[in-house]
């Protein structure tokens, strides 16, 4: 059986440069290979704990249970048996400015806050640098695709799905352009940080801005009813696909009241789907967001409670609250450093998965969830027959620290490096330590 | 009856005014008046423990000539008839808050001044005479009739001024021109950057008292002339008063007090009911009485923002003095900076009603404050001899509808305030030409009478207008239809006292008309009121601390044993499974099996569990108000973390419910030499003093790269260093100058003795707290934690340190460590690091998740730490990432967050390991500590449980019954404007203290 390969020589198999910076794209291979008897955590909520898992090319040949299913291993290249490891579907961070920054302090590095208030128009992947080291760094973790948001004015500008194998943007691009951010303002605001809270302050605005927000989104979609238009506004143009359905608007927003405006507000835009990212309340309007199917991004599970007298695991059991009351959940990493701590993705809902989410809710939550959001779920986000073969074997369970030890990952059928700079180093000044 | 006294006296006030200056020129007549006044029939209260039912008060140009029930009135007696009125000693405010013009106010250095303008002991508070009329008059109503003011600004500041406040003339209205002198924590307008924190004001403070202990046995030699060190001097023996920034800084007072020997008054915030009664026992103090408004937050997601503790706050506040008078302080009441005698009047009867009644609350206002001022001999009470400063009024302070009609000051009427006739209110026949009308009338108050009126038997309404001016009514009748006729104009007189009122006045073709109203007597007997007897108000249940997750009574039992658990003990015994640990009064006693213990003895089930050590966070800024960061100047040895722990921060409880029982905390990372860490324990609910490990070892912060050149900050070029060039010679200066002021004397002495100076003994040396403290690091006495990145920096430091004799005990975040390992493990360098955190800055490029697991294998001691509240509450979980990144196995990387920043902090002899004779710091899991599916369901310090994480749930519930019932209190309350919620109160911190917010601290 000269094709069954044993793990630990699964790296001699694959020939990487140690000392990368950023490491090189996979190669395409037309090579079948079977991955045998780990457990397969689809991505839509279920799993097969003795699996068949092959990949062709781009795509999954198939997701089978090894129990039940007949299939001939001869047609395999290589086989690898992966028995008691897990198999997952690439994970996705949302809201993400992943490659949009490089060194949080250096403004040079920083290409994720455009000047301006309304900026619709524009875009994420542009900026989007493949040569990232801080994106190099997500893999090793099963972090594989994310959103790249823009962050700042109110409309900060269009976000679009990315995978994180690829020569530039354009072949990193999974879907361009999938969506608007919104940063909805917000009623009251804590000043200070967390050394120091400061006094707290109401924005005496709230309701002009709001009003302004809506009368914006009125413009854009009495624009967007033009058959032929007298002239060209590029602002305007990014927001059609709000109200023709093609793009989601993603509303950052954290406080329940402002959120329960939100809702009310894009009743009646002519929005056509949208979802909250925050939502640091949701939990106290469950209700509302289920009867309006508001899917609700996360942001950071390991945080702070908002308010002093919250119970102290509040931000640990936000996704379960909203899971069990039906709300569609994903997740995101906004806020100080999240670059570099995007890599802590599945630790954080592991986190999560111990103060009450289920297991395979969770998974779903960073894979086809998301996928669903970005309407990239045909071809992403699970692990079924037909779609891009963008999945990780692991030796153990993902979401805990301990055992997050990634043998292999595929993005797009290819075989990734796992090494980055920082793996570089390690063998570097381990050897001076060691001579 | 009352309204004559104001009718005849008002005529004479003014011509009082010239009479007392003495020194003073006169332009004309002398008019000397040896007159006497009498005050008949009144209730006095001659002092806060002498009451008079029905007395006279006699006094006799400005001074009291007797108070009693038995008082002769001698002949030249102008008698004043009081009957029904009540009348007060003047309540002297010992802080008071107005007149702060900034005349006089230190501006920019002067000769003989401190070298740091927020210190000017010498500075003399003048009033702004005449004082503003209308601030004057205001106070005047609220009963202050002497007043204490200085210059609120700055940290030493000088002088205060007792002043009556009647008096326009600054000589006669003076009482003691250097009454008090004033100190606190706030810089104020101070134009140099240091002191830009709490720790850095302190510090300074402590300074500057042993510079003018220094300065008295050297002033012949030495070259400065410094008139705030007399000043301070002086001051010993003088009133001084401190004023806090926030109650956590009684502590900080105390401490000055017992390392000076000086005794302070203290001005309180308001909120000095969260002190134990330890610090507040035998107390002198100065309370505001300026309560929270209550918060608008009819809206349940709004009212939200608005936490436990500020809810607790506004209902706690009016119970202040009563709960400081329970806890033994003396205590004088202030109106501060209440902006109205109204708000101020209303306050004080609510303290009345707190709990603090109304004997209490005068002694608080008058004879106290007199003690406080030590000038009982003139004012105070009115006892023969006294000024005569006080005031006339209706009623009691304490009951509805007090009102102030006269204030006298020095024996003139100061304030003239004719109170509403009240005894107009009742039921009127009015006749009218002929005609009767019913004529109700049914409130009187300064602005109006209310009205109305009907013609006799009939339901026909006509409008009604009265206005009253002394002795004379005017009156307007019109039709009571929409068209509203002119009826009539009237003008009378008051014929019979209440009773009668009759006059003129014209119909509406001019036509000239008699009228009268004749009271019916039966309506004045039913309108009297009842007066509202209140429930007596309980005083609120305080918590430790008073907000979310405080504690009422914490069980302090320290003696149980932990049965069948998996010990992970940190020390030599490795991992046990199925052990007991027994505790006895909070120290481990046996770790074992199957041992016999006392059948009484607490046990606690740890079937399945995982029992840890303590987690010990290496670098923490948790529970730090007023500034982390002292980076007024390059070296702030001198500041002390231990002088601005917040006991009361959430966050210590968060950290506590995340495993975490004891912490360093340190100053920040904005100058190379930072200030003294804090050790202390999580002990919620506990004091600072408590918090605070004993006999800890010290430590100081030392900082290199990017923070101490301020390369991210947007102030630039106005302090030394700017470059890694830079730093390190800050430091190689910092320690020369500690080696020179640690070096014997002699040398420079024998100089001197040669050249024929005669006393050596006079250039006594200065106690620096600075170099002192750099001088215990050359001494290993104290240990350096510093904060550093790259590999460059490291090396630079550990060479100065080899260079000059110290050694450097920890690096922490220390991110490119595994770079320098060899050289960390050579010095002894412990390193205090991040899991993973990296790219958030240019210097942490280099940064890798496997720092931890190299610099371990090159042999360093390893710790992992947060140096974040968020992070902090889950170490476990970052040790654990060190098997992920370089393979350390699962004991080594709990080490990482026991032992071994144990090791670090030198405290590895009491904790950090389960051993039998440390202290019991444990914390009992869920599942495998380093598991993501673990969390800590007990934390216990010294064998106390402070944690327990089966009691969230009625935590929770607790929290929002009470929340649920203050807020229902609150939107009952009807007695003032509302405040729209606010987040979080600034209790923690002064608007005087500037921050530099290092994120990544």
């Amino acid at each position: 059986m000269k094709k069954i390969i044993i793990l630990q020589a699964l790296f001699c198999f694959l020939s990487f440069n140690l000392f990368a910076q950023a490491p090189t794209p996979g190669k395409a291979s037309d090579k079948k290979i079977l991955i045998r008897y780990a457990t397969a955590h689809i991505g839509n909520g279920e799993k097969i704990d003795n699996a068949y898992v092959a990949v062709q090319g781009k795509e999954l040949l198939f997701v089978m249970d090894a129990n039940t299913a007949r299939i001939n291993l001869a047609e395999f290249d290589s086989i690898i048996d992966a028995s008691g490891k897990h198999i997952y579907p690439g994970f996705i961070v949302m809201d993400s400015r992943l490659g949009l920054t490089e060194i949080d302090a250096v403004k040079a590095t920083r290409d994720f806050d455009e000047i301006g208030t309304y900026n619709p128009n524009v875009r994420a992947l542009p900026a989007f640098n493949t040569e990232s080291k801080i994106i190099a760094t997500m893999r090793p973790n099963g972090v594989l695709m994310s959103q790249i948001a823009p962050k700042g004015g109110l409309i900060s500008g269009a976000s679009s799905a990315v995978h994180f194998d690829g020569w530039n943007w354009t072949e990193a691009t999974v879907k361009a352009d999938e969506g608007i951010y919104l940063n909805w303002p917000s009623r009251y605001r804590y000043t200070g940080w967390w050394v120091e809270p400061g006094a707290g302050e109401i924005n005496k605005k709230y309701d002009d801005q709001i009003t302004e927000i809506a009368q914006y989104f009125a413009e854009a979609k009495a624009y967007s009813g033009f058959e032929n238009k007298p002239s060209q506004n590029l602002r305007f143009e990014a927001m059609n696909g709000l109200f023709q359905g093609s793009k989601r608007l993603y509303v950052r927003v954290s406080w329940a009241k402002d959120m329960l405006d939100v809702i009310q507000f894009l009743r009646a835009s002519g929005v056509k789907n949208y979802a909250i990212v925050g939502g640091e309340e949701a939990h106290l309007i469950t209700t509302e967001l289920k009867e309006n199917k508001v899917p609700v991004i996360i942001n950071r599970v390991h945080a702070l409670p908002e308010h002093e007298d919250d119970a102290v695991d509040a931000p640990y059991s936000l996704a379960s609250k909203l899971s069990t009351a039906g709300v569609q959940i994903a997740f995101a990493m906004n806020g100080d450093m999240e670059a570099m701590i995007s890599r802590n993705l599945p630790f954080q809902v592991g986190t999560a998965v111990h103060y009450g989410l289920e297991y395979e809710k969770a998974i779903e939550a960073i894979t086809l969830t998301p996928a669903k959001l970005m309407g990239i779920d045909q071809q992403y986000g699970s692990l079924q027959s037909g779609k891009r073969a963008t999945f990780f074997l692991c030796d153990g369970d993902a979401f805990d620290m301990r055992t997050n030890q990634i043998i292999v990952a595929f993005i797009e059928g290819k075989i990734i490096d796992l090494n980055n700079s920082q793996t570089a180093l390690y063998e570097k000044y381990l050897q001076r330590i060691e001579d | 009856m009352m309204k004559s006294i104001f009718s005849l006296f008002a005529a004479c006030v003014f011509s009082f005014t010239l009479l007392a200056q003495e020194t003073f020129p006169v332009n004309g007549v002398h008019d000397k008046k040896p007159i006497y006044y009498a005050f008949t029939n009144a209730h006095i209260y001659k002092s806060a423990t002498e009451y008079i039912a029905k007395g006279t008060l006699l006094i006799k140009e400005g001074k009291v000539v007797a108070a009693g029930a038995e008082v002769q009135i001698p002949a030249g007696t102008v008698v004043k008839n009081c009957e029904g009125l009540y009348i007060y000693p003047s309540f002297i405010d010992a802080y008071a808050g107005f007149n702060q013009s900034k005349k006089g106010a230190k501006k920019e250095m002067v000769p003989h001044s401190h070298w740091n303008p927020s210190i000017h002991p010498e500075h003399q508070y003048l009033a702004d005479f005449p004082l503003d009329e209308k601030t004057k008059n205001d106070w005047l109503a609220s009963g202050f009739g002497v007043a204490n003011l200085h210059h609120r600004d700055g940290i030493m500041r000088g002088y205060g001024q007792l002043i009556m406040l009647g008096i326009d003339q600054p000589n006669t209205a003076l009482i003691s021109a250097k009454s008090t002198a004033h100190f606190s924590f706030a810089k104020g307008t101070s134009n140099i950057d240091y002191p830009t924190s709490h720790i850095g004001a302190v510090a300074l403070l402590r300074q500057s008292f042993y510079d003018a202990n220094w300065y008295e046995g050297n002033t012949s030699k030495t070259k400065e002339n410094t008139l705030a060190f007399a000043e301070m001097k002086k001051q010993v023996s003088a009133n001084c008063i401190f004023e806090l920034s926030n109650p956590l800084t009684l502590r900080n007072v105390i401490g000055l007090e017992q390392e000076f020997g000086r005794t302070f008054i203290v001005k309180g915030t308001g909120e000095e009911y969260l002190l134990d009664k330890s610090q507040l026992e035998g107390r002198n103090m100065i309370v505001p009485i300026s309560f929270p408004k209550a918060y608008d937050i009819k809206d349940p997601y709004e009212a939200r923002m608005i936490s436990l503790a500020q809810l607790k706050q506004w209902e706690t506040a009016p119970f202040n003095p009563y709960f400081l008078d329970q806890n033994g302080v003396t205590i004088s009441l202030s109106r501060d900076t209440i902006g109205s005698a109204k708000e101020f009047l209303a306050n004080l009867k609510q303290v009345t009603e707190s709990g603090f009644d109304h004997d209490k609350a005068l002694a608080a206002l008058t004879t106290t404050p007199a003690q406080m001022l030590k000038v009982s001999e003139s004012i105070g009470d009115l006892k023969a001899g006294k000024l005569a400063n006080f005031f006339i009024s209706n009623k009691r302070f304490d009951e509805d509808g007090f009102a102030i009609a006269q204030h006298w000051n020095k024996g003139q009427m100061v304030l003239n305030k004719p109170l509403p006739d009240q005894s107009l209110i009742g039921d009127y026949n009015l006749v009218v030409n002929g005609q009767n009308y019913d004529l109700k009338i049914t409130e009187v108050s300064e602005k109006a009478i209310k009205a109305s009126a009907k013609y006799k038997g009939s339901e026909t309404k006509v409008k009604t207008t009265i206005e009253k001016d002394n002795d004379l009514i005017t009156i307007v009748l019109m039709s009571g239809d929409s068209n509203s006729t002119l009826l009539f104009q009237l003008s009378g007189k008051l014929s019979l006292k209440g009773t009668v009122w009759d006059g003129k006045g014209q119909d509406n073709t001019g036509e000239w008309v008699t009228w009268a109203a004749v009271k019916d007597r039966k309506s004045e007997l039913t309108t009297g009121k009842t007066t509202e007897i209140k429930a007596e108000v309980k005083p609120p249940i305080l918590m430790k601390p008073n907000m979310a997750y405080g504690v009422i009574d914490q069980n302090m039992k320290n003696t149980f044993v932990i049965t069948n658990a998996k010990v992970w003990t940190c020390g030599p015994d490795g991992l046990l499974e199925n052990a007991d640990i027994y505790v006895v009064d909070g120290k481990i006693k046996s770790i074992g099996k199957d041992q016999m213990y006392p059948t009484e003895l607490v046990r606690i089930n740890a079937n399945g569990k995982h029992v840890t050590p303590g987690i010990i966070d290496e670098h923490s800024h948790i529970g730090i108000f007023g500034g982390a960061n002292e980076w007024g100047q390059s070296s702030s040895a001198e500041v002390r973390i231990s002088d601005a722990i917040d006991p009361w921060n959430i966050n210590i409880y968060r950290q506590l419910a995340g495993g975490v029982t004891a912490a360093q905390l340190l100053h920040g990372s904005a100058n190379p030499i930072g200030g003294q860490s804090a050790l202390i324990e999580l002990k919620w609910g506990q004091s600072a003093d408590e918090m605070l490990i004993d006999n800890a070892p010290g430590f100081i912060k030392f900082a290199l790269g990017e923070n101490v050149k301020r390369s991210n900050s947007n102030r630039k070029g106005d302090r030394f260093p700017e470059t890694r060039m830079g730093v390190e010679q800050t430091f190689a200066d910092a320690f020369i100058r500690a080696h020179e002021y640690g070096a014997p004397k002699s040398l420079a002495e024998d100089t001197k003795r040669k050249s024929g100076d005669e006393n050596p003994r006079q250039a006594s040396k200065r106690k620096d707290l600075e170099l002192d403290v750099l001088l215990e690091i050359l001494n290993d006495t104290r240990y350096i934690t510093c904060h550093s990145y790259v590999q460059s920096e490291i090396l630079m430091l550990m060479n100065l340190a080899d260079s000059l004799g110290f050694r450097v005990n920890t690096f922490t975040h220390i991110l490119e460590g595994y770079k320098v390992a060899n050289e960390m493990a050579a010095h002894g360098a412990n390193g205090s690091t991040f899991a993973d955190w990296w790219a958030y800055k240019f210097e942490v490029n280099d940064a890798i998740p496997y720092n931890a697991a190299l610099m371990q294998k090159a042999g360093v001691n390893v710790g992992i730490n947060s140096d974040d509240a968020e992070m902090g509450r889950r170490l476990n979980q970052e040790a654990a990432k060190t098997m992920k990144y370089g393979g350390v196995s699962e004991i080594d990387a709990l080490n990482m967050i026991t032992i071994n920043p144990a090791k670090m902090l030198h405290l590895e002899d009491r904790m950090g390991s389960i051993e039998v004779g440390k202290e019991a710091n444990l914390v009992v899991w869920s599942d495998h500590p380093l598991s993501v599916y673990a969390h800590p369901e007990k934390t216990m310090i010294n064998g106390v449980e402070y944690y327990d994480a089966s009691k969230a749930e009625a935590q929770l519930d607790m929290i929002n019954r009470e929340r649920s019932r203050i807020i229902a209190l609150m939107l009952k309350d009807k007695s003032s404007a509302k405040q729209k919620p606010k987040a979080k109160e600034e209790r923690h911190y002064e608007c005087d203290t500037l921050l530099e917010n290092y994120w990544e601290e």
